[in-house]
């Protein structure tokens, strides 16, 4: 095995707001390799994004990572300054926002914005690096890509936005593209576009993808791995197909059974009691105590390590582990 | 016919669009055009299709929250597009609503109490302890507690929200409820406990639904008859299992193909439907489907297609059948 692209480890990230600290992150870890698509899944509000943003070295007031590391290609980007993260940042780690419209200046053209990227990474004129947003707006399958070029954001549909944002991410060629819910805010029937286009993409530039989503199908579909994610930690770790056919931590278990399905007939859907806990004053132990069906007494006092149950397959449930391992 | 609790029949709505200087009319939006539907007494009906596609106009027309241009709502027999507003108000208590976004459909400035007891005065049926009384035991139904009553709603979360709303709309005793899009902004593992809530209120309260989503897989647990509406027309409707079966209308194959399915052994077909919805301004002439219609003919760009009857209960619009 070669080094991962990306790990991240025990990366704990916190906002101080009036309220109290928000504990968001509290020790992360996973990796992705290259070629990979990784899917992060979980709920609102379960880390997911401030995951992306730490990555990418956007987490701003009141918002601190206080510990941890995040390697990429060998570097630790926590200890980068601010402007080597700046080279990176677009050029080698790419990130795709939920909302396009959003994301995108409303005052500059979709061309200038394109080659903005392009002039600042690589070393091109104006001119040239027109041209080459083109190229993008064409790779992406954009119809009309000329008179697109010249078009502000709010010309455009949703759809036609987010592939200018999946041209705009893409480039400058990243070696890692962060994906957050690219298509939440679509119709399943541009949907299925998008995800396709991403998906074949990434293939063709050798970039790996961190998905970032809530929908178990979009995971199914595109995913190589699959990290679940619940109150600021990975619970679960594991290839696709084991996600889906063996999955071991309560929460998972819980969230394949909470998602109505398509192909099955009316079984009647088994919701997880609850919600998601407030992280100011997260629950003791592990942060799913309340919630789980399985719970024993050890799990409202210890926090539960990773343990590797089969090769690839990590989980975080004392279900799976003894106290004796991490005390 | 009389098992039909409610039915459209022929509804049309249009918005217009003002401009210019003497901002005279100059286009309109066809959000509902000729949909009819019908809803059989303890029926859960889906109506589906994608954003701007006209399901929420539809909807509200069906309880006349907006106004038909044409057409007719017949709730239990009773054209309700004919009723005077005192009249139309008595009806309300009959037909009621869920809306999809929560937090805007609650007053942040109302406690608990008095957003579920609020259509209880309007109505005249309770007040006093009688009123406390019927609003905890409307709470307990839905799954909140007792102690909610004197709270306000930004101290719940989603879930609990879309349950005060859910006990909003039973304080009169419908008999329909309109469901719009309920669980959209809802998480996965919340979603599940209310989609099972609205199941066991229907089973307990003998209530009817007509359940809006653009989410099939939602739209299939829940729903017996299911609708597909695009650009303002219903352009499928079936019995649910048979829909998902035995699809006719290339749209609903589109939809269906396009759906990520959460099992990766089961990998996506590929019919994947290009383009976008096209606006509702100026809707593609013939069948409004015809340019992004894999199987498209001449005679889809020209001419509109009529409701073909496949028998069961399945109507088709399309001139390929």
């Amino acid at each position: 095995m070669s080094e991962p692209l990306l790990s991240v480890k025990n990366l704990k990230t916190y906002f101080y707001t009036y309220e109290g600290v928000v504990k968001a992150l509290e020790g992360v870890n996973f990796k992705i390799d290259k070629n990979q698509i990784i899917g992060l899944v979980g709920e609102t509000a379960c880390g997911k994004s401030v995951t992306a943003l730490s990555i990418m070295g956007l987490i701003q007031d009141p918002g601190k990572i206080i510990d941890g590391e995040i390697f990429f290609d060998g570097v630790n980007l926590l200890k980068n300054s601010k402007d080597e993260m700046r080279q990176i940042r677009g050029k080698k780690i790419a990130m795709i926002f939920q909302e396009p419209m959003t994301s995108i200046n409303p005052m500059f053209t979709i061309g200038n914005q394109i080659a903005e990227i392009i002039m600042l990474h690589e070393k091109v004129g104006k001119k040239e690096a027109m041209g080459k947003a083109l190229e993008m707006l064409k790779s992406v399958k954009m119809s009309d890509p000329e008179e697109v070029l010249k078009k502000y954001p709010h010309e455009m549909s949703g759809g036609m936005r987010q592939r200018a944002m999946i041209a705009m991410a893409l480039s400058c060629h990243p070696q890692l593209l962060i994906a957050d819910e690219p298509t939440t805010f679509l119709d399943v029937t541009v949907q299925a576009q998008i995800l396709k286009l991403m998906k074949e993409l990434a293939q063709e530039i050798g970039a790996s993808v961190l998905m970032i989503t809530h929908d178990m199908g979009v995971v199914a579909q595109m995913c190589d791995e699959v990290n679940v994610m619940y109150a600021g930690l990975v619970i679960e770790s594991a290839k696709t197909r084991e996600i889906f056919h063996n999955p071991k931590h309560p929460y998972t278990t819980g969230l394949m059974k909470a998602v109505p399905k398509i192909v099955k007939t009316n079984v009647k859907l088994d919701s997880i009691p609850g919600t998601v806990p407030n992280l100011i004053t997260p629950p003791s132990g592990c942060r799913f105590h309340p919630r789980c069906s399985h719970v024993m007494d050890i799990c409202k006092e210890a926090i539960p390590k990773a343990v590797e149950i089969t090769p690839g397959h990590r989980v975080s449930c004392f279900l799976y582990s003894r106290r004796s391992d991490d005390v | 016919m009389s098992n039909n609790l409610l039915e459209a029949v022929d509804l049309v709505k249009y918005f217009p669009i003002r401009g210019g200087v003497l901002s005279r009319i100059q286009d309109h939006v066809r959000a509902v055009d000729n949909v009819s539907m019908y809803i059989k007494k303890g029926e859960t009906v889906g109506l589906v299709g994608e954003s701007g596609c006209g399901k929420t106009t539809f909807g509200r027309t069906m309880l006349r929250l907006i106004e038909p241009m044409a057409g007719e709502v017949n709730f239990e027999g009773v054209d309700i597009t004919s009723l005077s507003p005192v009249e139309m108000r008595a009806m309300r208590r009959n037909m009621q609503i869920v809306f999809q976004d929560p937090v805007g459909a609650l007053n942040p400035r109302m406690t608990i109490k008095n957003i579920i007891g609020e259509p209880l005065k309007i109505h005249g049926l309770a007040k006093g302890g009688e009123l406390t009384e019927r609003v905890i035991e409307l709470m307990t139904s839905v799954g909140l507690k007792e102690e909610h009553l004197y709270r306000f709603p930004h101290e719940f979360s989603g879930g609990q929200r879309q349950r005060i709303g859910i006990a909003r709309s039973i304080a009169l005793n419908p008999s329909f409820l309109l469901l719009d899009e309920p669980t959209s902004a809802l998480d996965v593992s919340v979603q599940a406990q209310i989609l099972n809530l609205i199941q066991d209120l229907q089973k307990r309260l003998d209530l009817t639904y007509l359940f809006i989503s653009h989410n099939l897989a939602v739209i299939k647990y829940v729903s017996d008859r299911i609708y597909v509406m695009y650009l303002g027309k219903i352009v499928e409707s079936a019995e649910s299992e048979e829909l998902f079966k035995n699809p006719h209308h290339s749209y609903t194959k589109a939809l269906l193909s396009a759906i990520p399915i959460p099992d990766p052994d089961l990998k996506m077909d590929d019919v994947y439907l290009q383009g976008e919805v096209p606006s509702a301004i100026n809707p593609p002439k013939g069948c409004r489907f015809h340019p992004r219609c894999p199987n498209a003919t001449d005679k889809c760009k020209t001419e509109e297609p009529e409701l073909v009857d496949l028998g069961n209960e399945h109507y088709v619009l399309c001139h390929m059948i």
